[in-house]
């Protein structure tokens, strides 16, 4: 490139990726070796919409600080019996729920459950509601910093118990599907670790189950 | 969806290191997906009863209990307490 006269600019590390802001995060590994791995956050956003909902809010709002969770632990959304809301005020709810659910988007997935629950009551949305929806934004001022970190270390497996058993008489044709036209695979492996958990049920009024999955690759949480 | 990922993972060239490690806290459904003799009862209504048994015949998945005191997709299914919250949120986030 540089014989033909052009030079190569160097734009930097990315600050930015998908409208979340990334930023590499220093860990100290257990040996006392630090490790940088990039992370996504969405501290800037946060910064711009906590403001517009204290102005809307007044004093009061902005005055609460050091909640220990983002809604009240027990909650019950679906048995809250509290006046619902007028026009105005449902209008107001759902936009709160459509600041929160771009705030998990860009990483914050801390509070996915306690966003995607709120939104259920966005047609019809009770005083209740509201309060522990802006009760979310008190517990995000206090969090605001809090990063989603892609840690590309292995856990250790071997401290769990895994138990291994014959299956052939079950199912004896049991294969995982391989892609035919599968490229050679090259570089280190990965690991992948799911967790899941159900709460059946869980709806007092519908019965309706929540199952909870959380796909990590390594150690970066990816789904 | 494990088996999604999988795919696509393989499709990119990267290679996997043995099978997903699966942590669920129902002691019933570990059982079910563990032991091949154990059977449906009742109270346990699995849709995808035989889907995962095939897949841990296969070894597509492993499946282990983790008590929901330290299971990290708690986060995903309730309201927690304080405490428990933190501790939760911090093993994804920091």
């Amino acid at each position: 490139m540089s014989d033909l006269g052009y030079q190569c600019k160097d734009v930097g590390k990315p600050t930015r990726y998908l409208g979340a802001e990334i930023a590499e995060h220093e860990i100290r590994g257990a040996d006392g070796t630090d490790h940088k791995f990039w992370s996504m956050f969405a501290e800037q956003y946060l910064k711009l919409a906590i403001p517009t909902v204290e102005d809307q809010q007044g004093d009061s709002f902005g005055k609460c600080r050091g909640v220990k969770t983002p809604v009240e632990s027990g909650y019950r959304p679906e048995l809250d019996e509290t006046d619902t809301l007028d026009d105005y005020k449902a209008n107001y709810y759902q936009s709160l729920i459509g600041i929160l659910q771009w705030v998990v988007e860009l990483g914050r997935i801390e509070i996915a459950f306690e966003v995607s629950t709120m939104a259920q009551f966005n047609c019809n949305p009770r005083t209740g509601h509201l309060r522990n929806t802006l009760r979310i934004f008190i517990w995000l001022k206090g969090h605001i910093k809090s990063k989603l970190v892609m840690d590309c270390r292995k856990r250790d497996m071997d401290q769990f118990d895994f138990p291994e058993y014959n299956w052939t008489c079950y199912y004896p044709c049991a294969a995982e599907v391989i892609p035919d036209d599968m490229p050679c695979p090259l570089g280190e492996s990965v690991q992948n670790t799911v967790f899941a958990n159900a709460s059946f049920a869980a709806n007092m009024v519908t019965r309706k189950s929540v199952t909870g999955i959380l796909t990590f690759v390594n150690g970066s949480p990816i789904m | 969806m494990v088996e999604a990922l999988r795919y696509k993972l393989r499709m990119f060239g990267v290679p996997l290191d043995g099978p997903a490690n699966a942590f669920c806290d129902n002691q019933r459904v570990v059982l079910n997906s563990t032991l091949p003799s154990s059977t449906l009862k009742k109270k346990q209504n699995s849709v995808n009863y035989h889907k995962v048994r095939s897949c841990v015949a296969a070894g597509t998945i492993r499946v282990t209990k983790e008590p929901g005191e330290t299971n990290t997709s708690d986060l995903l299914t309730k309201f927690l307490v304080a405490h428990k919250e933190s501790q939760l949120s911090k093993q994804v986030m920091h």
